[in-house]
């Protein structure tokens, strides 16, 4: 059997807009935007700090590991602090990422008024409610469910 | 019959016989219907009215009411005369010129485009795409939304004409008019059109998840290979036994799931907006 899913790609044809499953390899991809101490930005998610290893994961699911030395200051001391000792769990991974998205669309549409107050407030909780349960049926302890909450921004 | 009655008998018939020459007959009607966005790309939903015109004459309205099968909001007819005088003063003939008017909170929007069309042939079906709000620059893309992204880019863009519909802010696949037209964040990398996860799940089905946006119809299209892509419908379940059907889904803003034959796999599948 022969999957395409590396190689996701959106493109625009005469008449749709699409999301291809290509086997290209180069996507351009982002979330967090991290910048080195040579000032290049990274655009990667953390999943852990172990150590002085930060695992980032690009948004088709890659995967890769820098020093936190080799981080801005500024990164290095954010990273240190939210993410000490925890990490995303490799099957909670999709989950968390889409959580993620999920939450920056809203913050973004409630920004640009088009979502009240009480619906982003009913839309965060209600993402939260089932992240928490793929938390749960990974296993994952309440203090650990806490800190993803925290470092994914659920609970600005 | 007396020869003044046979007279009025004459005329009256003649009058008839000329008229029936130059009056024109009801043909079958045109539909034109589309999906009209506001300035920031965000489909209307409601509290907006699309009209057509012929002159002064109101031909058709409709107000918006949510996301019609198409990916549409709107849905006029233009009813089609024969030729010669219309039977009805809103009837159009071929090549007659339209207006549209798009009326939100009770005043008559611009549009970036799309604003005007031409009458026919009969019968016929047109789609129709519109876009409330100003383009100075030409580009297709309104300026409230050009400034937006100006507005984000941190000082990296500083005029309209900068924003090119072309070219990617974010860097992520997605040209700047991709994503207007998918309803993601053009300044937000995470954000985007893109299949999340795609796994084998029980029952002979591939499970593809993707972030949807509010009031944006999707469809799947698959094709056998990209040197000479034949894309055509794919049919998809929203769950994992449910009927694999050609349809269409509506995206509420949040993470959906859809379910293929997993014999697709050799295939390339794509999500499928329509788009201008």
């Amino acid at each position: 059997m022969k999957y395409h899913s590396d190689s996701l790609r959106v493109k625009r044809s005469v008449v749709v807009l699409t999301a291809l499953l290509l086997l290209a390899v180069g996507r351009s991809s982002s979330a967090q935007p991290w910048t080195n101490a040579a000032g290049h930005a990274v655009e990667a998610e953390v999943v852990s700090l172990k150590g002085d290893l930060v695992d980032f994961e690009r948004p088709d699911g890659s995967t890769f590991q820098l020093r936190l030395g080799s981080l801005a200051p500024d990164d290095r001391e954010t990273i240190r602090r939210a993410w000490s000792g925890l990490e995303v769990p490799r099957g909670l991974r999709t989950d968390f990422r889409q959580f993620r998205r999920l939450l920056q669309r809203l913050t973004q549409l409630h920004s640009m008024e088009r979502l009240t107050d009480a619906q982003l407030a009913a839309q965060r909780q209600r993402a939260v409610k089932a992240f928490k349960l793929c938390c749960s049926s990974e296993q994952l302890d309440e203090e650990a469910t806490a800190r993803l909450l925290l470092v994914s921004g659920a609970l600005y | 019959m007396k020869p003044m009655a046979q007279y009025f008998t004459a005329a009256i018939a003649m009058m008839i016989a000329i008229s029936t020459a130059h009056a024109g007959s009801p043909q079958p009607c045109e539909v034109v219907y589309g999906l009209v966005r506001d300035a920031y790309g965000f489909p209307y939903a409601a509290d907006v009215e699309i009209a057509l015109h012929h002159g002064a004459v109101e031909c058709d309205r409709h107000r918006v009411t949510g996301i019609m099968p198409g990916g549409s909001n709107f849905r006029l007819q233009l009813e089609m005369d024969s030729g010669g005088t219309p039977y009805a003063p809103y009837a159009v003939q071929l090549g007659d010129a339209i207006t549209v008017s798009v009326t939100a909170g009770g005043t008559v929007q611009p549009l970036v485009s799309g604003g005007s069309l031409s009458a026919g042939p009969s019968g016929a079906t047109l789609r129709l795409d519109l876009v409330t709000g100003r383009d100075a620059d030409g580009d297709g893309l309104s300026d409230a939304w050009e400034e937006q992204l100006i507005a984000q880019s941190g000082g990296r863009l500083t005029t309209i004409e900068e924003v090119l519909p072309d070219a990617d802010f974010d860097n992520d696949g997605l040209t700047n008019l991709e994503e207007f037209h998918a309803g993601t964040f053009a300044f937000l990398a995470t954000d985007l059109l893109q299949v999340d996860q795609l796994t084998a799940v029980a029952g002979n089905r591939l499970k593809l998840s993707f972030l949807t946006s509010s009031q944006i119809s999707y469809r799947l299209v698959a094709t056998e290979n990209l040197q000479a892509p034949s894309w055509h419908p794919l049919a998809f379940a929203v769950d994992t036994t449910g009927p694999l059907q050609y349809q269409e889904m509506v995206g509420d803003g949040s993470y959906q799931t859809l379910y293929i034959d997993q014999d697709e796999s050799t295939r390339f599948i794509r999500i499928a907006t329509q788009q201008p």
